[in-house]
């Protein structure tokens, strides 16, 4: 069966050997979907963890939300949002053949995702200096309701720190490839699979925020 | 009949991009500003919260992930896997409620038994 040439059919039954796919757009946004249900299930997984021990500890977790950065937390909430609606613009701008005005959005994004990494890392070290940290000897000594509350907020604010980093590199990677030209505004795919992934991570967002910073 | 190569493709507009930022940012300043205005229970934040979130949510899946203009295949699928992380969650919550609380129904067996 191997070597044997893809047949499709026209309306009238007649039978057409495939030679291309037309670069499969259905195709491959299909597959980054289902990527993206993986990421889903990942972070969903994680907010269920987080749901079970609210349950649990629920007046620690109230306590210990009111002792976060609102200020750097809200911040980065509105450079993420700013950064969505930038990611979605170079899409508008290269689908209309604005190349340059693609490149320039492309950019703009790459600057926010850096601020959000740098206001999370002065965050971070704020509180491991408080000698908050997962298994540090402070953090046992508050009790299980603290190290859970203080453990889901390292875990996932770092596993989603870690999807804004590679979101990064595929931004980067996007731009190579937008000047060799294999990303053109026929050719968008990999550009909208890009800013599908950008959504998803900030949509992620849009629920830690109020999960950890806003609940008290 | 030609297909053109792009036909099948919805058009996006910046305008839709620009008003759905600008419905997220009323949005994320009301959850900034709610529990400066209203000192709530953990329940009711809650509720407030996630609904907001979800509000968010909702948009961002629709506009800028384009849902609303995709093929029906993509929003079953979609829809379809949020719905089975909706159910994932519903299992978990009723486990939540029966699990080392005062409902705990392991503890009341033993007690029973």
């Amino acid at each position: 069966m191997h070597n044997q040439p893809e047949i499709i059919y026209d309306k009238q039954g007649n039978a057409h050997v495939i030679v291309d796919y037309n670069d499969d757009y259905i195709g491959a946004k299909l597959g980054f979907w289902l990527f993206l249900f993986t990421e889903m299930m990942i972070f969903g997984s994680m907010f269920l963890i987080y749901a079970f021990y609210m349950f649990q500890f629920s007046d620690t977790f109230v306590q210990y939300s009111a002792t976060l950065n609102v200020k750097m937390g809200g911040t980065n909430t509105f450079i993420l949002l700013v950064s969505a609606l930038t990611m979605g613009l170079s899409l508008v701008r290269l689908r209309q053949g604005n190349v340059e005005g693609a490149k320039k959005f492309i950019w703009a994004t790459i600057v926010l995702a850096l601020i959000f990494l740098s206001i999370k890392y002065f965050e971070w070290s704020a509180e491991i200096h408080h000698g908050i940290y997962p298994g540090s000897p402070t953090l046992k000594s508050m009790g299980d309701g603290a190290v859970m509350f203080f453990g889901l907020y390292f875990v996932i604010t770092g596993l989603h720190g870690i999807h804004i980093i590679l979101g990064i590199g595929a931004m980067i990677w996007v731009l190579g490839l937008v000047r060799k030209g294999k990303i053109t505004p026929t050719k968008f795919v990999v550009l909208e699979n890009t800013a599908l992934y950008w959504d998803l991570v900030h949509l992620v967002w849009v629920f830690v925020f109020p999960l950890f910073y806003l609940i008290h | 009949m030609e297909l053109h190569q792009n036909e099948a493709l919805h058009p996006i507009k910046a305008s839709t991009y620009v008003t759905v930022f600008a419905l997220l940012i009323s949005l994320t300043v009301l959850t900034l500003v709610q529990p400066l205005v209203l000192k709530l229970a953990l329940a009711s934040t809650l509720s407030i919260q996630l609904g907001i979130a979800f509000m968010k949510a909702f948009l961002i899946v629709a506009y800028y992930m384009h849902i609303k203009s995709n093929t029906p295949l993509f929003r079953v699928l979609i829809y379809g896997s949020l719905a089975i992380l909706g159910v994932i969650y519903i299992i978990m919550a009723i486990d939540t409620y029966y699990r080392y609380t005062p409902n705990d129904l392991f503890q009341l067996l033993q007690k029973e038994g």
